[in-house]
């Protein structure tokens, strides 16, 4: 291997395992203060940055489990969660599925949906918004082509489906939450679930609550059905699911940017 | 009136002097008080993907030059370059016509993983002649030059055996990029390794240097000895201000960056900073005249 492919390759091992920092440390000039020492400050560096990117991403997580054992379970992730781009917002996906197994994490059994709903947030802010698809575009269609209809979702589109009432939670843990601090303190779980389309909308992140059928009918859209084939999902799970008010909500929302037959 | 800013910034010819780098924080207030500042320098990564971050770098840009400064596409790294990382750049900068498009003499990635961090090269011919061709294809993707810059260091390997301002000079020869000297890195990297920080400016060239970066840094005490760190997180230290004064001297004034990362302050303490660069070009104009 050339030196500086097997050089790069010893020091990103190094950062990650004591070993492999042992083994690379001759190459390093100690210069007063030793190689293992200067080690560290990268090492220091990798987890403190990342665990910054983590926390930017996932505030209300923070503030739920508190900083200290927010910055541990961080630490764990990027240990074995490496970074995969050299874009840093792309990263943390799956880290709300890691904490929920983190020692403690069941707790607050809200936990992992609430990061879900944090990542889909910062996927949505991050995302372009495409011209929406106008209802008038779709007047050339006959009759017959509508089963066979694809319809594409804006690329900051995101749906969520919990068991608990994570909205209201991201809601009361806002930093500029206005309402009456007391009810931060009473999320009533018992409130139940939420179905959600997180959705861009020019400069603001819109959550938008879905009924049952509407959330497995933007889900089967999204994953490339047509019309026909995700109306027999929603129905499957909702038979009150009308895709006729589904359909005008969501084009009048501008949940869409494109179709296909 | 908007369109006609937009293109009267686009089309004079950028000044030397004072700006500052652009936080998500400090947009609102800059777009509402219109601060007298040269320019502004935004990490390109924050505005990849058309999110909402670009709608606002679109309208600092009606009112200020902005220079897209890299922090992610590895320019050392030893895999292959990354393509879609290289084309989301590419349509940054054709949105934004940025005056500058920098990146850091450093790598970040190997075998795919990402430390997300600016690393230190082995300062060797290899290297040189690695990097060199990297920028190279960097400059011909982009369709433009692109500068360099030296990065704080807290270690030095054994198999460097190019001083790293001969290594900086001979890149910007070899790739003909151009240089953004980081004289807070300077300062950092002679402190930590024990060179003398104006022989580094002695040795690069005058016509390479096109942007200056100031920063403050943090002093590190171990047993064996000081580290200082580039933590980007107060104010430019006082040694730094008078290495800047003698990089002015020999470089002229060109286009400098007060760079704030961490522990943001208030932006007039930033614009402060930026002032305090803006008086030192101007005295050295003063003497030059």
């Amino acid at each position: 291997m050339p030196a500086l492919r097997e050089l790069q390759t010893g020091f990103a091992a190094a950062m990650f395992d004591p070993e492999a920092a042992v083994r690379i440390a001759p190459g390093v000039q100690a210069q007063g203060i030793e190689s293992a020492r200067r080690l560290q400050v990268y090492r220091n560096n990798l987890f403190a940055g990342l665990t910054g990117v983590l926390a930017a991403v996932y505030p209300v997580t923070r503030r739920l489990v508190g900083e200290a054992w927010f910055d541990q379970a961080a630490r764990g992730y990027i240990a074995v969660h490496p970074s995969r781009c050299g874009d840093v917002h792309r990263y943390g996906d799956g880290f709300a599925a890691y904490i929920g197994g983190c020692p403690g994490a069941d707790a607050l059994p809200y936990l992992t949906d609430t990061a879900r709903l944090e990542w889909r947030y910062h996927c949505a802010f991050h995302a372009e918004q495409l011209p929406s698809l106008n209802i008038d575009s779709l007047r050339s269609l006959r009759q017959d082509d509508y089963p066979r209809l694809c319809l594409k979702l804006q690329p900051s589109a995101r749906l969520l489906d919990s068991a608990y009432p994570v909205l209201r939670i991201w809601q009361v843990n806002q930093a500029d939450w206005t309402g009456d601090p007391s009810d931060a303190a009473v999320v009533d779980l018992a409130e139940g679930g939420i179905r959600l389309l997180i959705l861009r909308e020019g400069l603001e992140v819109a959550f938008i609550p879905l009924g049952r059928g509407e959330h497995a009918w933007l889900q089967g859209l999204g994953r490339g059905m047509n019309l026909l084939e995700s109306q027999q999902q929603a129905a499957a799970l909702d038979p009150d699911f009308d895709l006729g008010a589904a359909l005008r909500r969501h084009l009048l929302q501008g949940v869409f940017s494109g179709w296909r037959t | 009136m908007t369109v006609s800013i937009r293109q009267t910034a686009r089309t004079s010819p950028f000044p030397a002097s004072a700006g500052i780098g652009l936080r998500s924080a400090h947009v609102q207030e800059i777009l509402d008080s219109r601060p007298a500042l040269g320019w502004v320098e935004a990490h390109s990564e924050n505005y990849f993907g058309r999110g909402i971050p670009r709608h606002y770098l679109e309208r600092i840009r009606r009112d200020y030059p902005v220079s897209l400064h890299g922090v992610g596409l590895s320019v050392g790294s030893t895999d292959a370059l990354d393509l879609d990382h290289l084309a989301a750049l590419r349509e940054l900068v054709a949105d934004i016509e940025p005056v500058f498009v920098s990146e850091h003499l450093s790598w970040s990635s190997v075998g795919g993983r990402y430390l997300n961090d600016l690393l230190p090269l082995p300062y060797t011919e290899e290297a040189l002649v690695h990097v060199a061709a990297r920028v190279a294809e960097i400059q011909q993707r982009l369709g433009r030059q692109i500068l360099i810059e030296n990065i704080s260091s807290y270690l030095q390997f054994e198999a460097s055996a190019i001083p790293e301002w001969e290594f900086l000079a001979e890149l910007a020869k070899r790739s003909g990029c151009a240089l953004l000297l980081d004289v807070n890195n300077i300062y950092v990297s002679a402190s930590n390794h024990g060179f003398d920080a104006h022989r580094y400016l002695q040795a690069i060239p005058v016509a390479a240097v096109r942007e200056m970066h100031l920063a403050g840094f943090t002093r590190k005490v171990f047993d064996d000895g000081d580290i200082l760190i580039d933590t980007h997180n107060r104010r430019v230290a006082p040694e730094v201000w008078r290495l800047y004064a003698a990089a002015v001297a020999r470089f002229g004034a060109v286009p400098t960056l007060i760079e704030w990362d961490s522990e943001l302050p208030a932006l007039s303490v930033l614009l402060d900073e930026a002032r305090r660069a803006q008086s030192i070009m101007e005295a050295h104009d003063a003497r030059a005249a």
